[in-house]
């Protein structure tokens, strides 16, 4: 898994067991030893308008705190690549040249689709998924990748594209 | 009070429809979706299954059987069940079909059976597998797999579905304009009222009593599925032009945003509909009036609007050079934020409304409890997906088929059982038959469903790809530990026919007799499950002893011709055929009858294909290239 894949899961659990406990503790409350006291109706409703504001204010958090991590833009820089790749899909394989590139340099790549939509999914040397990005036919799909470690990566395709859509895959050599 | 006076007079006048009539009517929706929800079921219960390698699809006929899967679970059964339950709700909260809205729903109901019908014809017996999102263009680059033909019935079939869409989307603004409504004035004050206006402008949208609640979700989702569905029908007319006269194309991109500009707010076809039915149920179970203040008519304004402009949440992965995708995709991070309020919103609304209350636990209300969990669970990596950061980790992944699974199945089908639990009886005039039998229901598809989910999500994190007929074999022991959960899902669903059976026909269980009989149940239904797991899991280790390990894409280590044969098929075989690797690829010429020497072939693999020049070049390098040329001269022809 990658570092934000970790991240996710962590968020995410944390997130959900908070939440589900909250959902528990209500329905445990209906048993006849917790009934004994009504909530005002007037209370709850004035409570609504606060868990909205709540709602809000912590969606406007997550928001300031992920907007900035969008790889569209660095994606779209082509200048400073110290060596450039042109991968295209068709049904159902990849061409890649040039097939070599080193490690650990900025590497611009141009994405292109010659018949239907394909994704181009990148797998490094210890299977994690390091990089996803799909491309109509007829466009130039560009963005830009460091590859970290040196060996095998692995390319599959991520969109579905036809009856051999699973067995679209090639492999790029990543060489120190 | 004017309101009602106009209402009793219309219902005097004959211009409302019988009842009866409507009970009819949401019988024949109920009906024909949980047959199609079976058929469904089953289909979903053979994908798994074949990834598992208990059974291994042809993958053509496995994306086909993943289009009728997609198409009829999520439109034939949920949103066509759903669509029906939501006149009943209406006729639970009096407001009563009109005969033009009753002539609509009816023609909705037919103009969707005929479309599914046609769904299942082109997909199963015809080979269309585009996939249920059937990506333009892919659906005429069918790779020699189905026709034109096909195509072309294909989009008019899901066509007859949006027309049987929008028919509904009128039937249901027709009856929450009509005389259920109590308001006497003009049309737009009659859909602001219907909105849930009057609870944020109090004197501009004056009705002769509050209105119920769960009229403003069906509201709501009328309105937007009328915008969403007409770029759709442009989009599946032009397909279907183009099945006739190859020359009309459309530009892919603007058809995958069309595409979507429909795929969005379809989900919350399911949703809102389901929420009208918790803000029904709930506050009956709890014997109180829902929670609700201001905040919740806010926040269904906002997603009236922010419903129809949030779908590029679906084409984050797209952003080419030279196009506003990015922007547009950007900007809709915040719009599909805004979307989350009308849940969380309710979800608070509904647990105040259960909050310390006298709460009735029906079968059908603890469908309805499992199902705000799931609301959450499945909520929250909604959040996720929305966030373009996270998005770009898991997008094409498994992780999507688990959330959907799980919204779809663990949220919105609990609360179309409970719904089918708690209506039935009025619906049919009579009880029934077994309630301990609609707990079973519950806790197999609830544990099953889960076991069966959560794997999805995990195998997505860890960069499984969706839509693969055969995955990578890194991921096969958490599909395989799935299947058992597969199998108690389908369990769970048997029950319910049987007690959905039992009760058509007027069967009474003995009331004594339940606790025993029950637990009997229970307890066969445990050992049944436990018995098929052991079994699929048995088989799918013998299974997994039989197949060899593919190995390494051009893992040069192994020169045996077991190696290369594995790697020919892989990387060649999908386009030539050669005996020797068992491949009968047709697009490239046959190459035990080209007979190629090894420089040719090793000229073909570096340079691309002479002939028609399909082949690409630098499939292969290096020493795999050699290791295939070598093992296609030595082999070709024998």
């Amino acid at each position: 898994m990658t570092d934000t894949a970790w991240v996710i899961t962590i968020l995410y659990a944390v997130a959900t067991i908070i939440a589900v406990s909250l959902v528990l503790v209500v329905f445990r409350s209906t048993r006849v030893g917790f009934r004994v006291r009504t909530a005002s109706r007037e209370k709850l409703e004035r409570r609504e308008s606060y868990w909205g504001i709540t709602v809000v204010a912590l969606l406007v958090v997550t928001l300031g705190g992920t907007i900035f991590a969008i790889p569209y833009g660095s994606d779209q820089d082509s200048g400073g690549a110290a060596q450039r790749l042109k991968i295209v899909g068709r049904q159902f394989a990849w061409t890649i040249d040039p097939p070599r590139v080193r490690a650990g340099v900025a590497t611009r790549v141009e994405l292109g689709a010659a018949d239907v939509n394909h994704a181009l999914g990148i797998y490094d040397p210890d299977g994690a998924l390091v990089k996803q990005v799909n491309v109509v036919p007829g466009v130039t799909q560009p963005f830009r990748i460091t590859f970290e470690n040196p060996g095998r990566y692995e390319i599959r395709c991520l969109e579905f594209c036809g009856v051999d859509h699973h067995l679209m895959e090639n492999t790029l050599e990543v060489t120190p | 009070m004017e309101g009602a006076a106009a209402a009793l007079g219309a219902r005097e006048a004959g211009a409302v429809v019988e009842e009866s009539r409507v009970k009819r009517l949401v019988l024949g929706y109920v009906g024909a979706s949980t047959a199609f929800f079976f058929v469904a079921g089953l289909l979903g219960m053979l994908l798994r299954e074949s990834q598992a390698d208990l059974v291994r699809i042809d993958p053509n006929l496995f994306y086909a059987i993943m289009t009728a899967h997609g198409l009829g679970a999520f439109v034939a059964w949920a949103a066509f069940a759903v669509m029906g339950v939501s006149f009943w709700v209406l006729a639970e909260v009096e407001f009563p079909m009109r005969p033009a809205g009753f002539l609509l729903a009816r023609t909705a109901f037919w103009t969707m059976v005929v479309g599914v019908v046609g769904i299942v014809i082109t997909t199963l017996f015809m080979g269309f597998g585009a996939s249920w999102v059937f990506l333009y263009p892919l659906p005429f680059e069918s790779a020699g797999e189905w026709s034109d033909t096909a195509t072309g019935l294909f989009a008019a079939s899901v066509l007859l579905t949006g027309v049987s869409i929008i028919a509904w989307c009128l039937a249901i603004l027709d009856t929450v304009t009509g005389p259920g409504l109590g308001s006497g004035a003009g049309v737009l004050n009659r859909f602001g009222a219907a909105l849930g206006f009057g609870y944020i402008w109090r004197n501009r949208f004056r009705t002769s009593r509050p209105l119920p609640y769960p009229v403003i979700p069906l509201t709501v989702i009328g309105i937007d599925m009328v915008i969403a569905t007409l770029p759709l029908a442009a989009l599946l007319v032009v397909m279907i032009i183009q099945s006739i006269d190859p020359s009309v194309t459309i530009d892919s991109l603007l058809a995958k945003n069309m595409l979507w500009f429909f795929g969005h707010p379809v989900v919350y076809l399911l949703l809102f509909p389901a929420v009208a039915i918790f803000y029904l149920l709930i506050p009956r179970y709890a014997k109180k009036e829902l929670v609700a203040g201001r905040a919740v008519a806010l926040a269904w304004f906002v997603a009236v609007i922010v419903n129809v402009i949030v779908w590029a949440h679906h084409v984050y992965l797209d952003y080419p050079a030279g196009s506003i995708q990015d922007s547009l995709n950007t900007a809709m991070q915040p719009l599909t934020y805004a979307i989350v309020l009308p849940s969380a919103i309710s979800i608070y609304s509904l647990s105040m409304t259960v909050w310390r209350s006298d709460f009735e636990w029906t079968p059908a209300a603890k469908f309805l409890a499992v199902a705000i969990i799931s609301w959450l669970v499945a909520g929250l990596q909604g959040i996720i997906n929305a966030t373009i950061a996270f998005d770009v980790v898991v997008h094409n992944t498994m992780w999507i088929v688990g959330h959907f699974h799980n919204m779809a199945l663990l949220n919105i089908g609990l609360v179309i059982f409970a719904a089918v639990y708690a209506f039935l009886p009025r619906l049919v005039d009579r009880e029934w038959y077994s309630e301990s039998l609609a707990n079973v229901h519950l806790w197999l598809t609830v544990i099953g469903g889960y076991g069966m989910v959560l794997p999805m999500l995990v195998q997505g994190l860890e960069g499984a790809p969706r839509r693969y007929a055969v995955l990578p074999s890194e991921y096969d022991a958490l599909t395989q530990l799935t299947i058992p959960f597969v199998v108690m899902t389908a369990l769970g669903q048997a029950v319910f026919a049987f007690n959905l059976i039992q009760t058509l026909r007027g069967r009474v269980h003995p009331r004594r007799e339940t606790v025993l009989r029950s637990l009997g149940f229970t307890a066969s239904l445990v050992a049944a499950t436990a018995i098929l797991a052991g079994t699929a899991l048995g088989l799918n280790r013998e299974g997994a002893g039989e197949s060899p390990e593919k190995p390494a894409l051009g893992a040069a280590g192994g020169k045996s011709d077991t190696a290369s044969a594995e790697l020919f098929a892989s990387t060649c075989g999908s386009c030539h055929a050669l005996k020797s690797a068992g491949t009968t690829g047709s697009v490239g010429p046959d190459l035990d009858k080209l007979r190629p020497d090894g420089a040719r072939v090793l000229n073909a693999i570096e340079q691309g294909g002479a002939g028609s020049g399909t082949m690409p070049p630098g499939l292969l390098q290096g020493e795999d290239a050699k290791l295939v040329s070598d093992y296609v001269a030595r082999v070709a022809g024998k």
